[in-house]
């Protein structure tokens, strides 16, 4: 069931086989799996339970709603702005559906260099294929490609790039476009629509609206959490205690690592919040003659991997995916001023946006800062730095392939290409700190799984090395980026998890 | 939408401002706060708001109003984008408030400073204006480009978030209130908790 702890005047404490703090990806997955093993579960969630009602179409009033932190969290340096759901249901609810296993590639790498040879891509076949019946997982055709999807595929076949449908977990869409700021229709099969509502009906006890503070831990074993109740009618916030032998972070890749630190959990060789990767992307548009609308329609679903070779190399490269283009974040994303940044919000139905993912080697770092907030340290280093040249240069490729009048850098001021030799541009200005602007939807990495204590926090389950009873089950486990959309990979991982955990008792 | 919250971006300037401890790590950002605590306040000569407002005061509504037409190309006098962001920014933090203030205030007066104009801001020609902006979001100085990025976001959330103008770029607006689509889940009622 869901719990309103608007009407609690006091403090409360429950008690559960298992304590899952946090109801995305994750978390959703783990509570419904050890439900249905025959676990008690307290499900324990800061963002609000939010319905499709609550959902206006309007980003000034959904940003806030479904997102932490509004959903530009920025890195200390503002290069990169990071997003990050914050509801029952995680970031899943402001997802854009698409689903990918983790690469055979990473898998094997993972293997080979943190000794996870038992997450190899058969061990976790039969988690990829049970989280993508859940899902309702299904391959998107020419019928779903809007007008900007259409550019992308149409420039990457007149330059011969390698490009394919994409696959995603959304039934009878409709394709009103607003994804990013929930579906008012619910044709996502998200967290909370899937999972979260299984474990409901199968006796969890879900609670929306609680900061998890800490985890309580004695002698290297787990006793439960606490946390404060928030949006109580009276006003005052009370403290929420859960007593639980079975304790799973799934807070996300930026707040679990948080909650590690504030509960001074161990970690002698200083591994938590280190190795953050952002799979950050930027973006290039292309005005065109023709109307493109590009916030109508499904933001994704055509893929361009040929610069992700994984086969080649494990490491860098990057996917292209047209882009979301919702009016607001456009403005904020389009460069310049004055004229020119009118000229271009005037062509913005004419407009296409290609955004670039960049299979980060970069290891960034979340720390807490004087307020005890998150601070993401992420400077790109010069490999990544290449690579998002390299994707400037194809973005205004494709976009003048397909037939572009004009190619927009993201840079601060106005950079519009009218011809493709302009491109060099790119190697004259290179890549500053915040100029030109990246964002982040797939943050992950900072807990990480190894085999080796000494260079890992978690073994291949996520549970803790030398906590018993304390696992993680969120983005925060993977040792390198996964290099696609990663909520697959976070769901096969988490049925892994709660396996585990009904297996250890 | 007059008084609503800040969108998601808005945080962006809530951070930007409130990390002055980032500025204060870099020689440009110990630079811009110096000069802000030696620039005047209080001037006069600001004409009066239309209306009553929440958060700015007289001066920085003005400065705002200027700042805001220069970054969105605005002809048009009649679009107030001020009065949208002081009900933004009357529901931020104090913090965020005050660096605000503190924001504004070395931007209009950086004009002596950084150009060796004779004229604060909101009182220059409209292309010595664009030309000044132009000089904050093209530094050298990173921590000038974060205010320019600052101001431009705050200034694209109090327009582009007002319904009137969606016509003047294409588009055409929610589906919700002119397409009657069907809801497919049905939600749990929450039970309470004590
Ligand atoms: C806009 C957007 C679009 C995306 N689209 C896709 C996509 O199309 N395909 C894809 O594969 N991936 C997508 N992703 C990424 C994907 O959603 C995430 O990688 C995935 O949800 C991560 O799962 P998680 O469990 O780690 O965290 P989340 O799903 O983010 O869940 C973490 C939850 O923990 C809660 N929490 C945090 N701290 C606390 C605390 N102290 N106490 C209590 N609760 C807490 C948070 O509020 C949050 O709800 C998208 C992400 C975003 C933001």
């Amino acid at each position: 069931m869901i719990v309103d702890s608007s009407t609690v005047e006091a403090d409360v404490t429950l008690a559960a086989d298992v304590c899952v703090v946090g109801s995305g990806a994750g978390g959703s997955v783990v509570a419904a799996e050890l439900v249905a093993g025959g676990k008690s579960v307290v499900v324990l969630e800061e963002g609000h339970y939010w319905t499709s009602e609550d959902f206006t179409q309007r980003e000034e009033e959904m940003y806030p709603r479904l997102y932490r932190e509004r959903g530009t969290k920025p890195t200390a340096d503002y290069t990169v702005l990071v997003s990050q759901g914050r509801a029952l249901g995680g970031s899943t609810r402001a997802s854009f559906c698409l689903c990918f296993r983790t690469p055979r590639q990473i898998l094997a790498h993972w293997a080979e260099r943190f000794g996870l040879s038992d997450l190899a891509h058969e061990d976790l076949f039969p988690y990829f294929t049970r989280v993508e019946e859940r899902l309702a997982v299904q391959d998107m055709g020419p019928a779903e490609l809007n007008a900007n999807n259409r550019v992308l595929k149409r420039g990457a076949e007149r330059l011969g790039f390698r490009g394919r449908f994409l696959r995603h977990n959304r039934t009878d869409c409709l394709g009103c476009g607003y994804c990013a700021i929930g579906c008012a229709y619910d044709r996502k099969n998200d967290a909370l629509t899937t999972y979260l509502a299984a474990a409901s009906t199968g006796g969890a006890r879900i609670v929306p609206d609680v900061h998890v503070e800490k985890v309580r831990h004695e002698r290297g074993r787990v006793l439960g959490v606490t946390g404060r109740l928030a949006g109580t009618r009276t006003g005052k916030s009370y403290a929420l205690r859960v007593e639980a032998p079975t304790v799973v972070l799934a807070a996300g890749a930026l707040e679990s690592p948080m909650l590690w630190f504030r509960s001074d959990l161990p970690d002698r060789q200083r591994l938590a919040g280190r190795s953050l990767h952002l799979h950050p992307y930027l973006v290039v548009a292309g005005v065109f003659d023709e109307p493109i609308a590009a916030w109508q329609g499904i933001p994704h679903s055509y893929l361009v991997d040929e610069f992700l070779n994984l086969d080649k190399s494990v490491e860098g490269g990057y996917l292209a995916m047209a882009a979301s283009a919702l009016p607001i974040a456009t403005a904020a994303l389009l460069p310049g001023l004055g004229r020119d940044h009118r000229r271009l919000m005037n062509r913005y139905a004419r407009t296409a946006a290609i955004a670039f993912f960049l299979h980060d080697r970069t290891r960034g770092q979340i720390q807490a800062d004087s307020r005890g907030q998150a601070m993401i340290e992420y400077r790109l280093n010069d490999d990544d730095k290449r690579d998002a040249m390299s994707a400037m240069r194809r973005g205004c490729e494709l976009l003048f392939a397909a037939g572009a009048k004009s190619v927009v850098l993201p840079y601060n001021d106005l950079v519009e290409l009218h011809r493709r030799p302009e491109i060099q541009v790119v190697e004259e200005r290179g890549i500053l700190a915040n100029d030109p602007l990246f964002l982040s939807f797939h943050p992950q990495g900072t807990l990480p799984m190894g085999k080796e204590p000494k260079r890992s926090l978690l073994d291949s389950f996520g549970a803790a090395h030398g906590v018993t009873g304390l696992y993680v089950a969120d983005a925060s486990v993977f040792p390198t980026s996964v290099a696609v959309p990663p909520q697959i990979s976070v769901m096969a991982l988490a049925t892994r998890t709660a396996e585990r955990i009904l297996r250890a008792s | 939408m007059k008084g609503e919250l800040p969108a998601g971006l808005l945080d962006v300037l809530e951070r930007e401002i409130e990390r002055r401890s980032l500025l204060r790590g870099s020689v440009s950002g110990v630079l811009l706060l110096w000069l802000g605590a030696l620039l005047p306040s209080g001037c006069r000569g600001y004409p009066s708001p239309p209306v009553s407002l929440h958060f700015f005061s007289d001066e920085e509504y003005a400065i705002f109003q200027a700042v805001a037409r220069a970054i969105l190309g605005l002809e048009d006098e009649d679009v107030d984008v001020a009065v949208e962001v002081d009900a933004l920014a009357s529901r931020m933090g104090g913090n965020v408030r005050r660096d605000i203030r503190w924001m504004l205030r070395i931007f209009e007066h950086g004009t002596h400073l950084f150009d060796l104009k004779g004229k604060r801001f909101s009182r220059l020609a409209r292309a010595d204006q664009e030309q000044y902006l132009r000089g904050w979001m093209t530094s050298s100085l990173g921590a000038r480009r974060m205010v320019f990025r600052a101001l431009k976001l705050l200034s694209v959330l109090g327009y582009y978030g007002m319904s009137e103008t969606w016509t003047t770029i294409g588009y055409d607006g929610p589906w919700l209130g002119r397409r009657t689509e069907e809801r497919r889940f049905s939600y749990e009622r929450p039970v309470p908790l004590a």
